[in-house]
């Protein structure tokens, strides 16, 4: 008995084992920042790619430390002019600028395993599901940008999608006011998919359609966007976004009319969102997690695809999020409004909504529990989304991430999320990131 | 008065005491400040007002060196390998210089009121000698930091320590 019961223990640890390493998440995180500050990954984020306080005000300072940058850099730029043809300009030579002393490129490979035990295929290795490369950094003191290049391997292809490509520029000498041009995730987006989940399946808030191919979140949109962050006194503080996009996702525009969004949010106390508003001593890596404070937001955004009356799709999403830290709790949700008012067929408007919450909690520094329940449901019927997910996502070490996700369907699995069907089932993933 | 560096690329900060008033002499032979490899050497000189400085070419390429700052405004023109251009600075500040062909060029000359300043070593350590006893201000400048400045109490005799911060 007791060996029998021994041999069963010691299987199922090695299975357990065998399912823990292939985790993997959609990974964000770029260790090119960390190499450029000499500094670990949990400065800037809870569990990568998921930013903490601290990161979120780096990424507002465009890539940038708050204050004092200068002093924390470990790989001095090269400076393109001295700072004195400031004075000179603009009667004589060009405006001094630097380009970053190494390149700043990293990369990040994603290993899945899928588990679906009532689809054809039950279990599906995808090694590698991806593999990214990410490059993000400054030119200068007024300019930085970003870059996200995915390789995806998919039933023996290989699909090459530049996630996102922008240039950003400060307009002003702190990040009140910038001007992002180039590929990227809009700022009405309600919670990013790239700095903010730690799951595989997205918020179904960005992830919906309420039309086959028609207006989501989640995909990149190219275009402008006015942005910025202030401090408030009590620390928190403000931010906001203005866009003007093509709306057509990725690809080129499909007709003159350009999106537009807004969106703002206020954080009541915890780290200020544009940096802590006076020197910094060092760089903190640990317990960056804990950040008790409340931020609420809303967003709007207006758009239109399709260049004939015969396959218009005139939309706009409206909805408010909440986001609170309470100790190693992170509890934050969204709803958002949907109309799409379709030319072609059928009654006109469709009408939307979806929702989600999710509470993620730090049990140990290294390990982050997560659960969220989201809904969509659209007026036609064939949108009923209903499920929870549940994971755990673990730092082997600060840029290797095990992780792992059960999603639970309760609603229709055949939905416009992806043009697929969902199942339940479970996903394992591996990321590392160099 | 001496101060102790605490890290490394601590050089070129200056000290000043600002509040001495008086007649100085200045050097009677010029200071010099070179344009080699590609450099002002030194990166930071500091001058009584009324100082000349000599700017000798030892580069094998040509130079043109001027400044716009409000104290001095000068346009040395292209000069050649060998070429000195000499010049007086007789108003207190901060000239800094630039080459009009190589825009990664920059110097600094930081012209003081009173014969009392010292230029920090690679370590930041410093060293004024000779000053009066007494209360006095003392300013701290870098070329990319604020500056600071702080009170001391000059003894009749022996020494004093005064530090400043300057962070990571």
């Amino acid at each position: 008995m007791k060996r029998s019961f021994a041999k069963v223990v010691i299987v199922s640890l090695m299975l357990l084992l065998v399912v823990l390493v292939f985790s993997t998440r959609r990974a964000s995180a770029i260790p090119s920042f960390a190499r450029r500050y000499e500094t670990a990954c949990t400065t800037c984020h809870v569990l990568p790619p998921k930013l903490n306080a601290f990161g979120v005000a780096f990424k507002n300072n465009g890539y940038r430390m708050s204050e004092d940058d200068e002093k924390f850099i470990k790989q001095p730029d090269i400076p393109m002019g001295s700072p004195g043809w400031k004075k000179v300009w603009p009667k004589g030579g060009v405006w001094p600028g630097a380009i970053q002393d190494r390149v700043p490129l990293s990369a990040a490979i994603e290993l899945v395993t899928d588990v679906a035990p009532k689809e054809p295929v039950k279990v599906d290795f995808a090694f590698p599901e991806e593999v990214e490369l990410l490059m993000g950094g400054t030119l200068g003191s007024r300019f930085s940008f970003f870059g996200d290049l995915a390789f995806e391997f998919e039933g023996g292809s290989t699909n090459v999608d530049l996630e996102r490509g922008h240039l950003n520029m400060r307009l002003t000498e702190s990040p009140l006011l910038n001007l992002r041009m180039g590929r990227f995730e809009t700022g009405a987006t309600p919670f990013s998919r790239f700095t903010y989940r730690l799951t595989d399946k997205d918020f179904i808030v960005s992830d919906f359609r309420a039309v086959d191919g028609g207006f989501r979140f989640r995909s990149r949109q190219q275009g402008f966007e006015l942005w910025g962050a202030k401090n408030s006194p009590g620390g928190g503080g403000l931010q906001y976004s203005l866009g003007l996009v093509n709306g057509s996702g990725s690809s080129n525009d499909d007709n003159s009319h350009k999106d537009f969004y807004a969106s703002g949010s206020y954080k009541f106390r915890g780290y200020g969102v544009a940096g802590a508003g006076k020197p910094l001593d060092s760089l903190k890596s640990t317990e960056n997690y804990i950040d008790n404070s409340v931020e609420v937001g809303a967003f709007t955004y207006i758009g239109r695809l399709g260049d004939s009356p015969s396959n218009e799709i005139r939309y706009n999403r409206a909805g408010f999020k909440v986001n609170a830290y309470i100790k190693r709790l992170n509890l934050f949700g969204a709803y958002v409004h949907g109309r799409e008012l379709v030319l072609e067929s059928g009654p006109p408007r469709i009408n939307t909504n979806a929702w989600f919450a999710e509470g993620d909690v730090v049990i140990l520094p290294w390990i982050t529990g997560i659960f969220r329940y989201e809904q969509a449901i659209g007026d036609r019927g064939f949108l009923q989304v209903k499920r929870v997910v549940p994971g755990v996502s673990m730092m082997l070490r600060a840029n290797i991430i095990l992780s792992a996700e059960a999603p639970v369907y309760f609603g229709d699995k055949n939905s416009l999320l992806n043009g697929g069907t969902e199942h339940n089932g479970a996903a394992f993933r591996l990321a590392f990131f160099f | 008065m001496s101060a102790s560096g605490q890290k490394t690329d601590l050089a070129n900060f200056v000290i000043t005491v600002e509040d001495i008033e008086g007649t100085f002499s200045p050097p009677e032979r010029p200071v010099v400040m070179e344009q080699k490899e590609l450099r002002f050497v030194p990166h930071v000189l500091v001058i009584l007002v009324g100082t000349t400085v000599e700017f000798p070419n030892k580069d094998p390429l040509s130079h043109n060196i001027f400044s716009i700052s409000n104290s001095k405004r000068f346009n040395f023109g292209l000069y050649s390998q060998g070429a000195i251009r000499r010049l007086k600075f007789e108003k207190p500040g901060v000239v800094e210089l630039l080459c009009n062909v190589h825009l990664e060029m920059s110097g600094f000359i930081v012209v003081t009121k009173n014969p009392y300043f010292a230029r920090s070593e690679t370590d930041g350590s410093y060293r004024i000698v000779g000053v009066p006893p007494g209360r006095h201000r003392l300013r701290c400048w870098h070329e990319r930091l604020a500056a600071q400045e702080r009170m001391v109490q000059v003894p009749e005799t022996g020494s004093v320590t005064v530090d400043f911060s300057v962070g990571k």
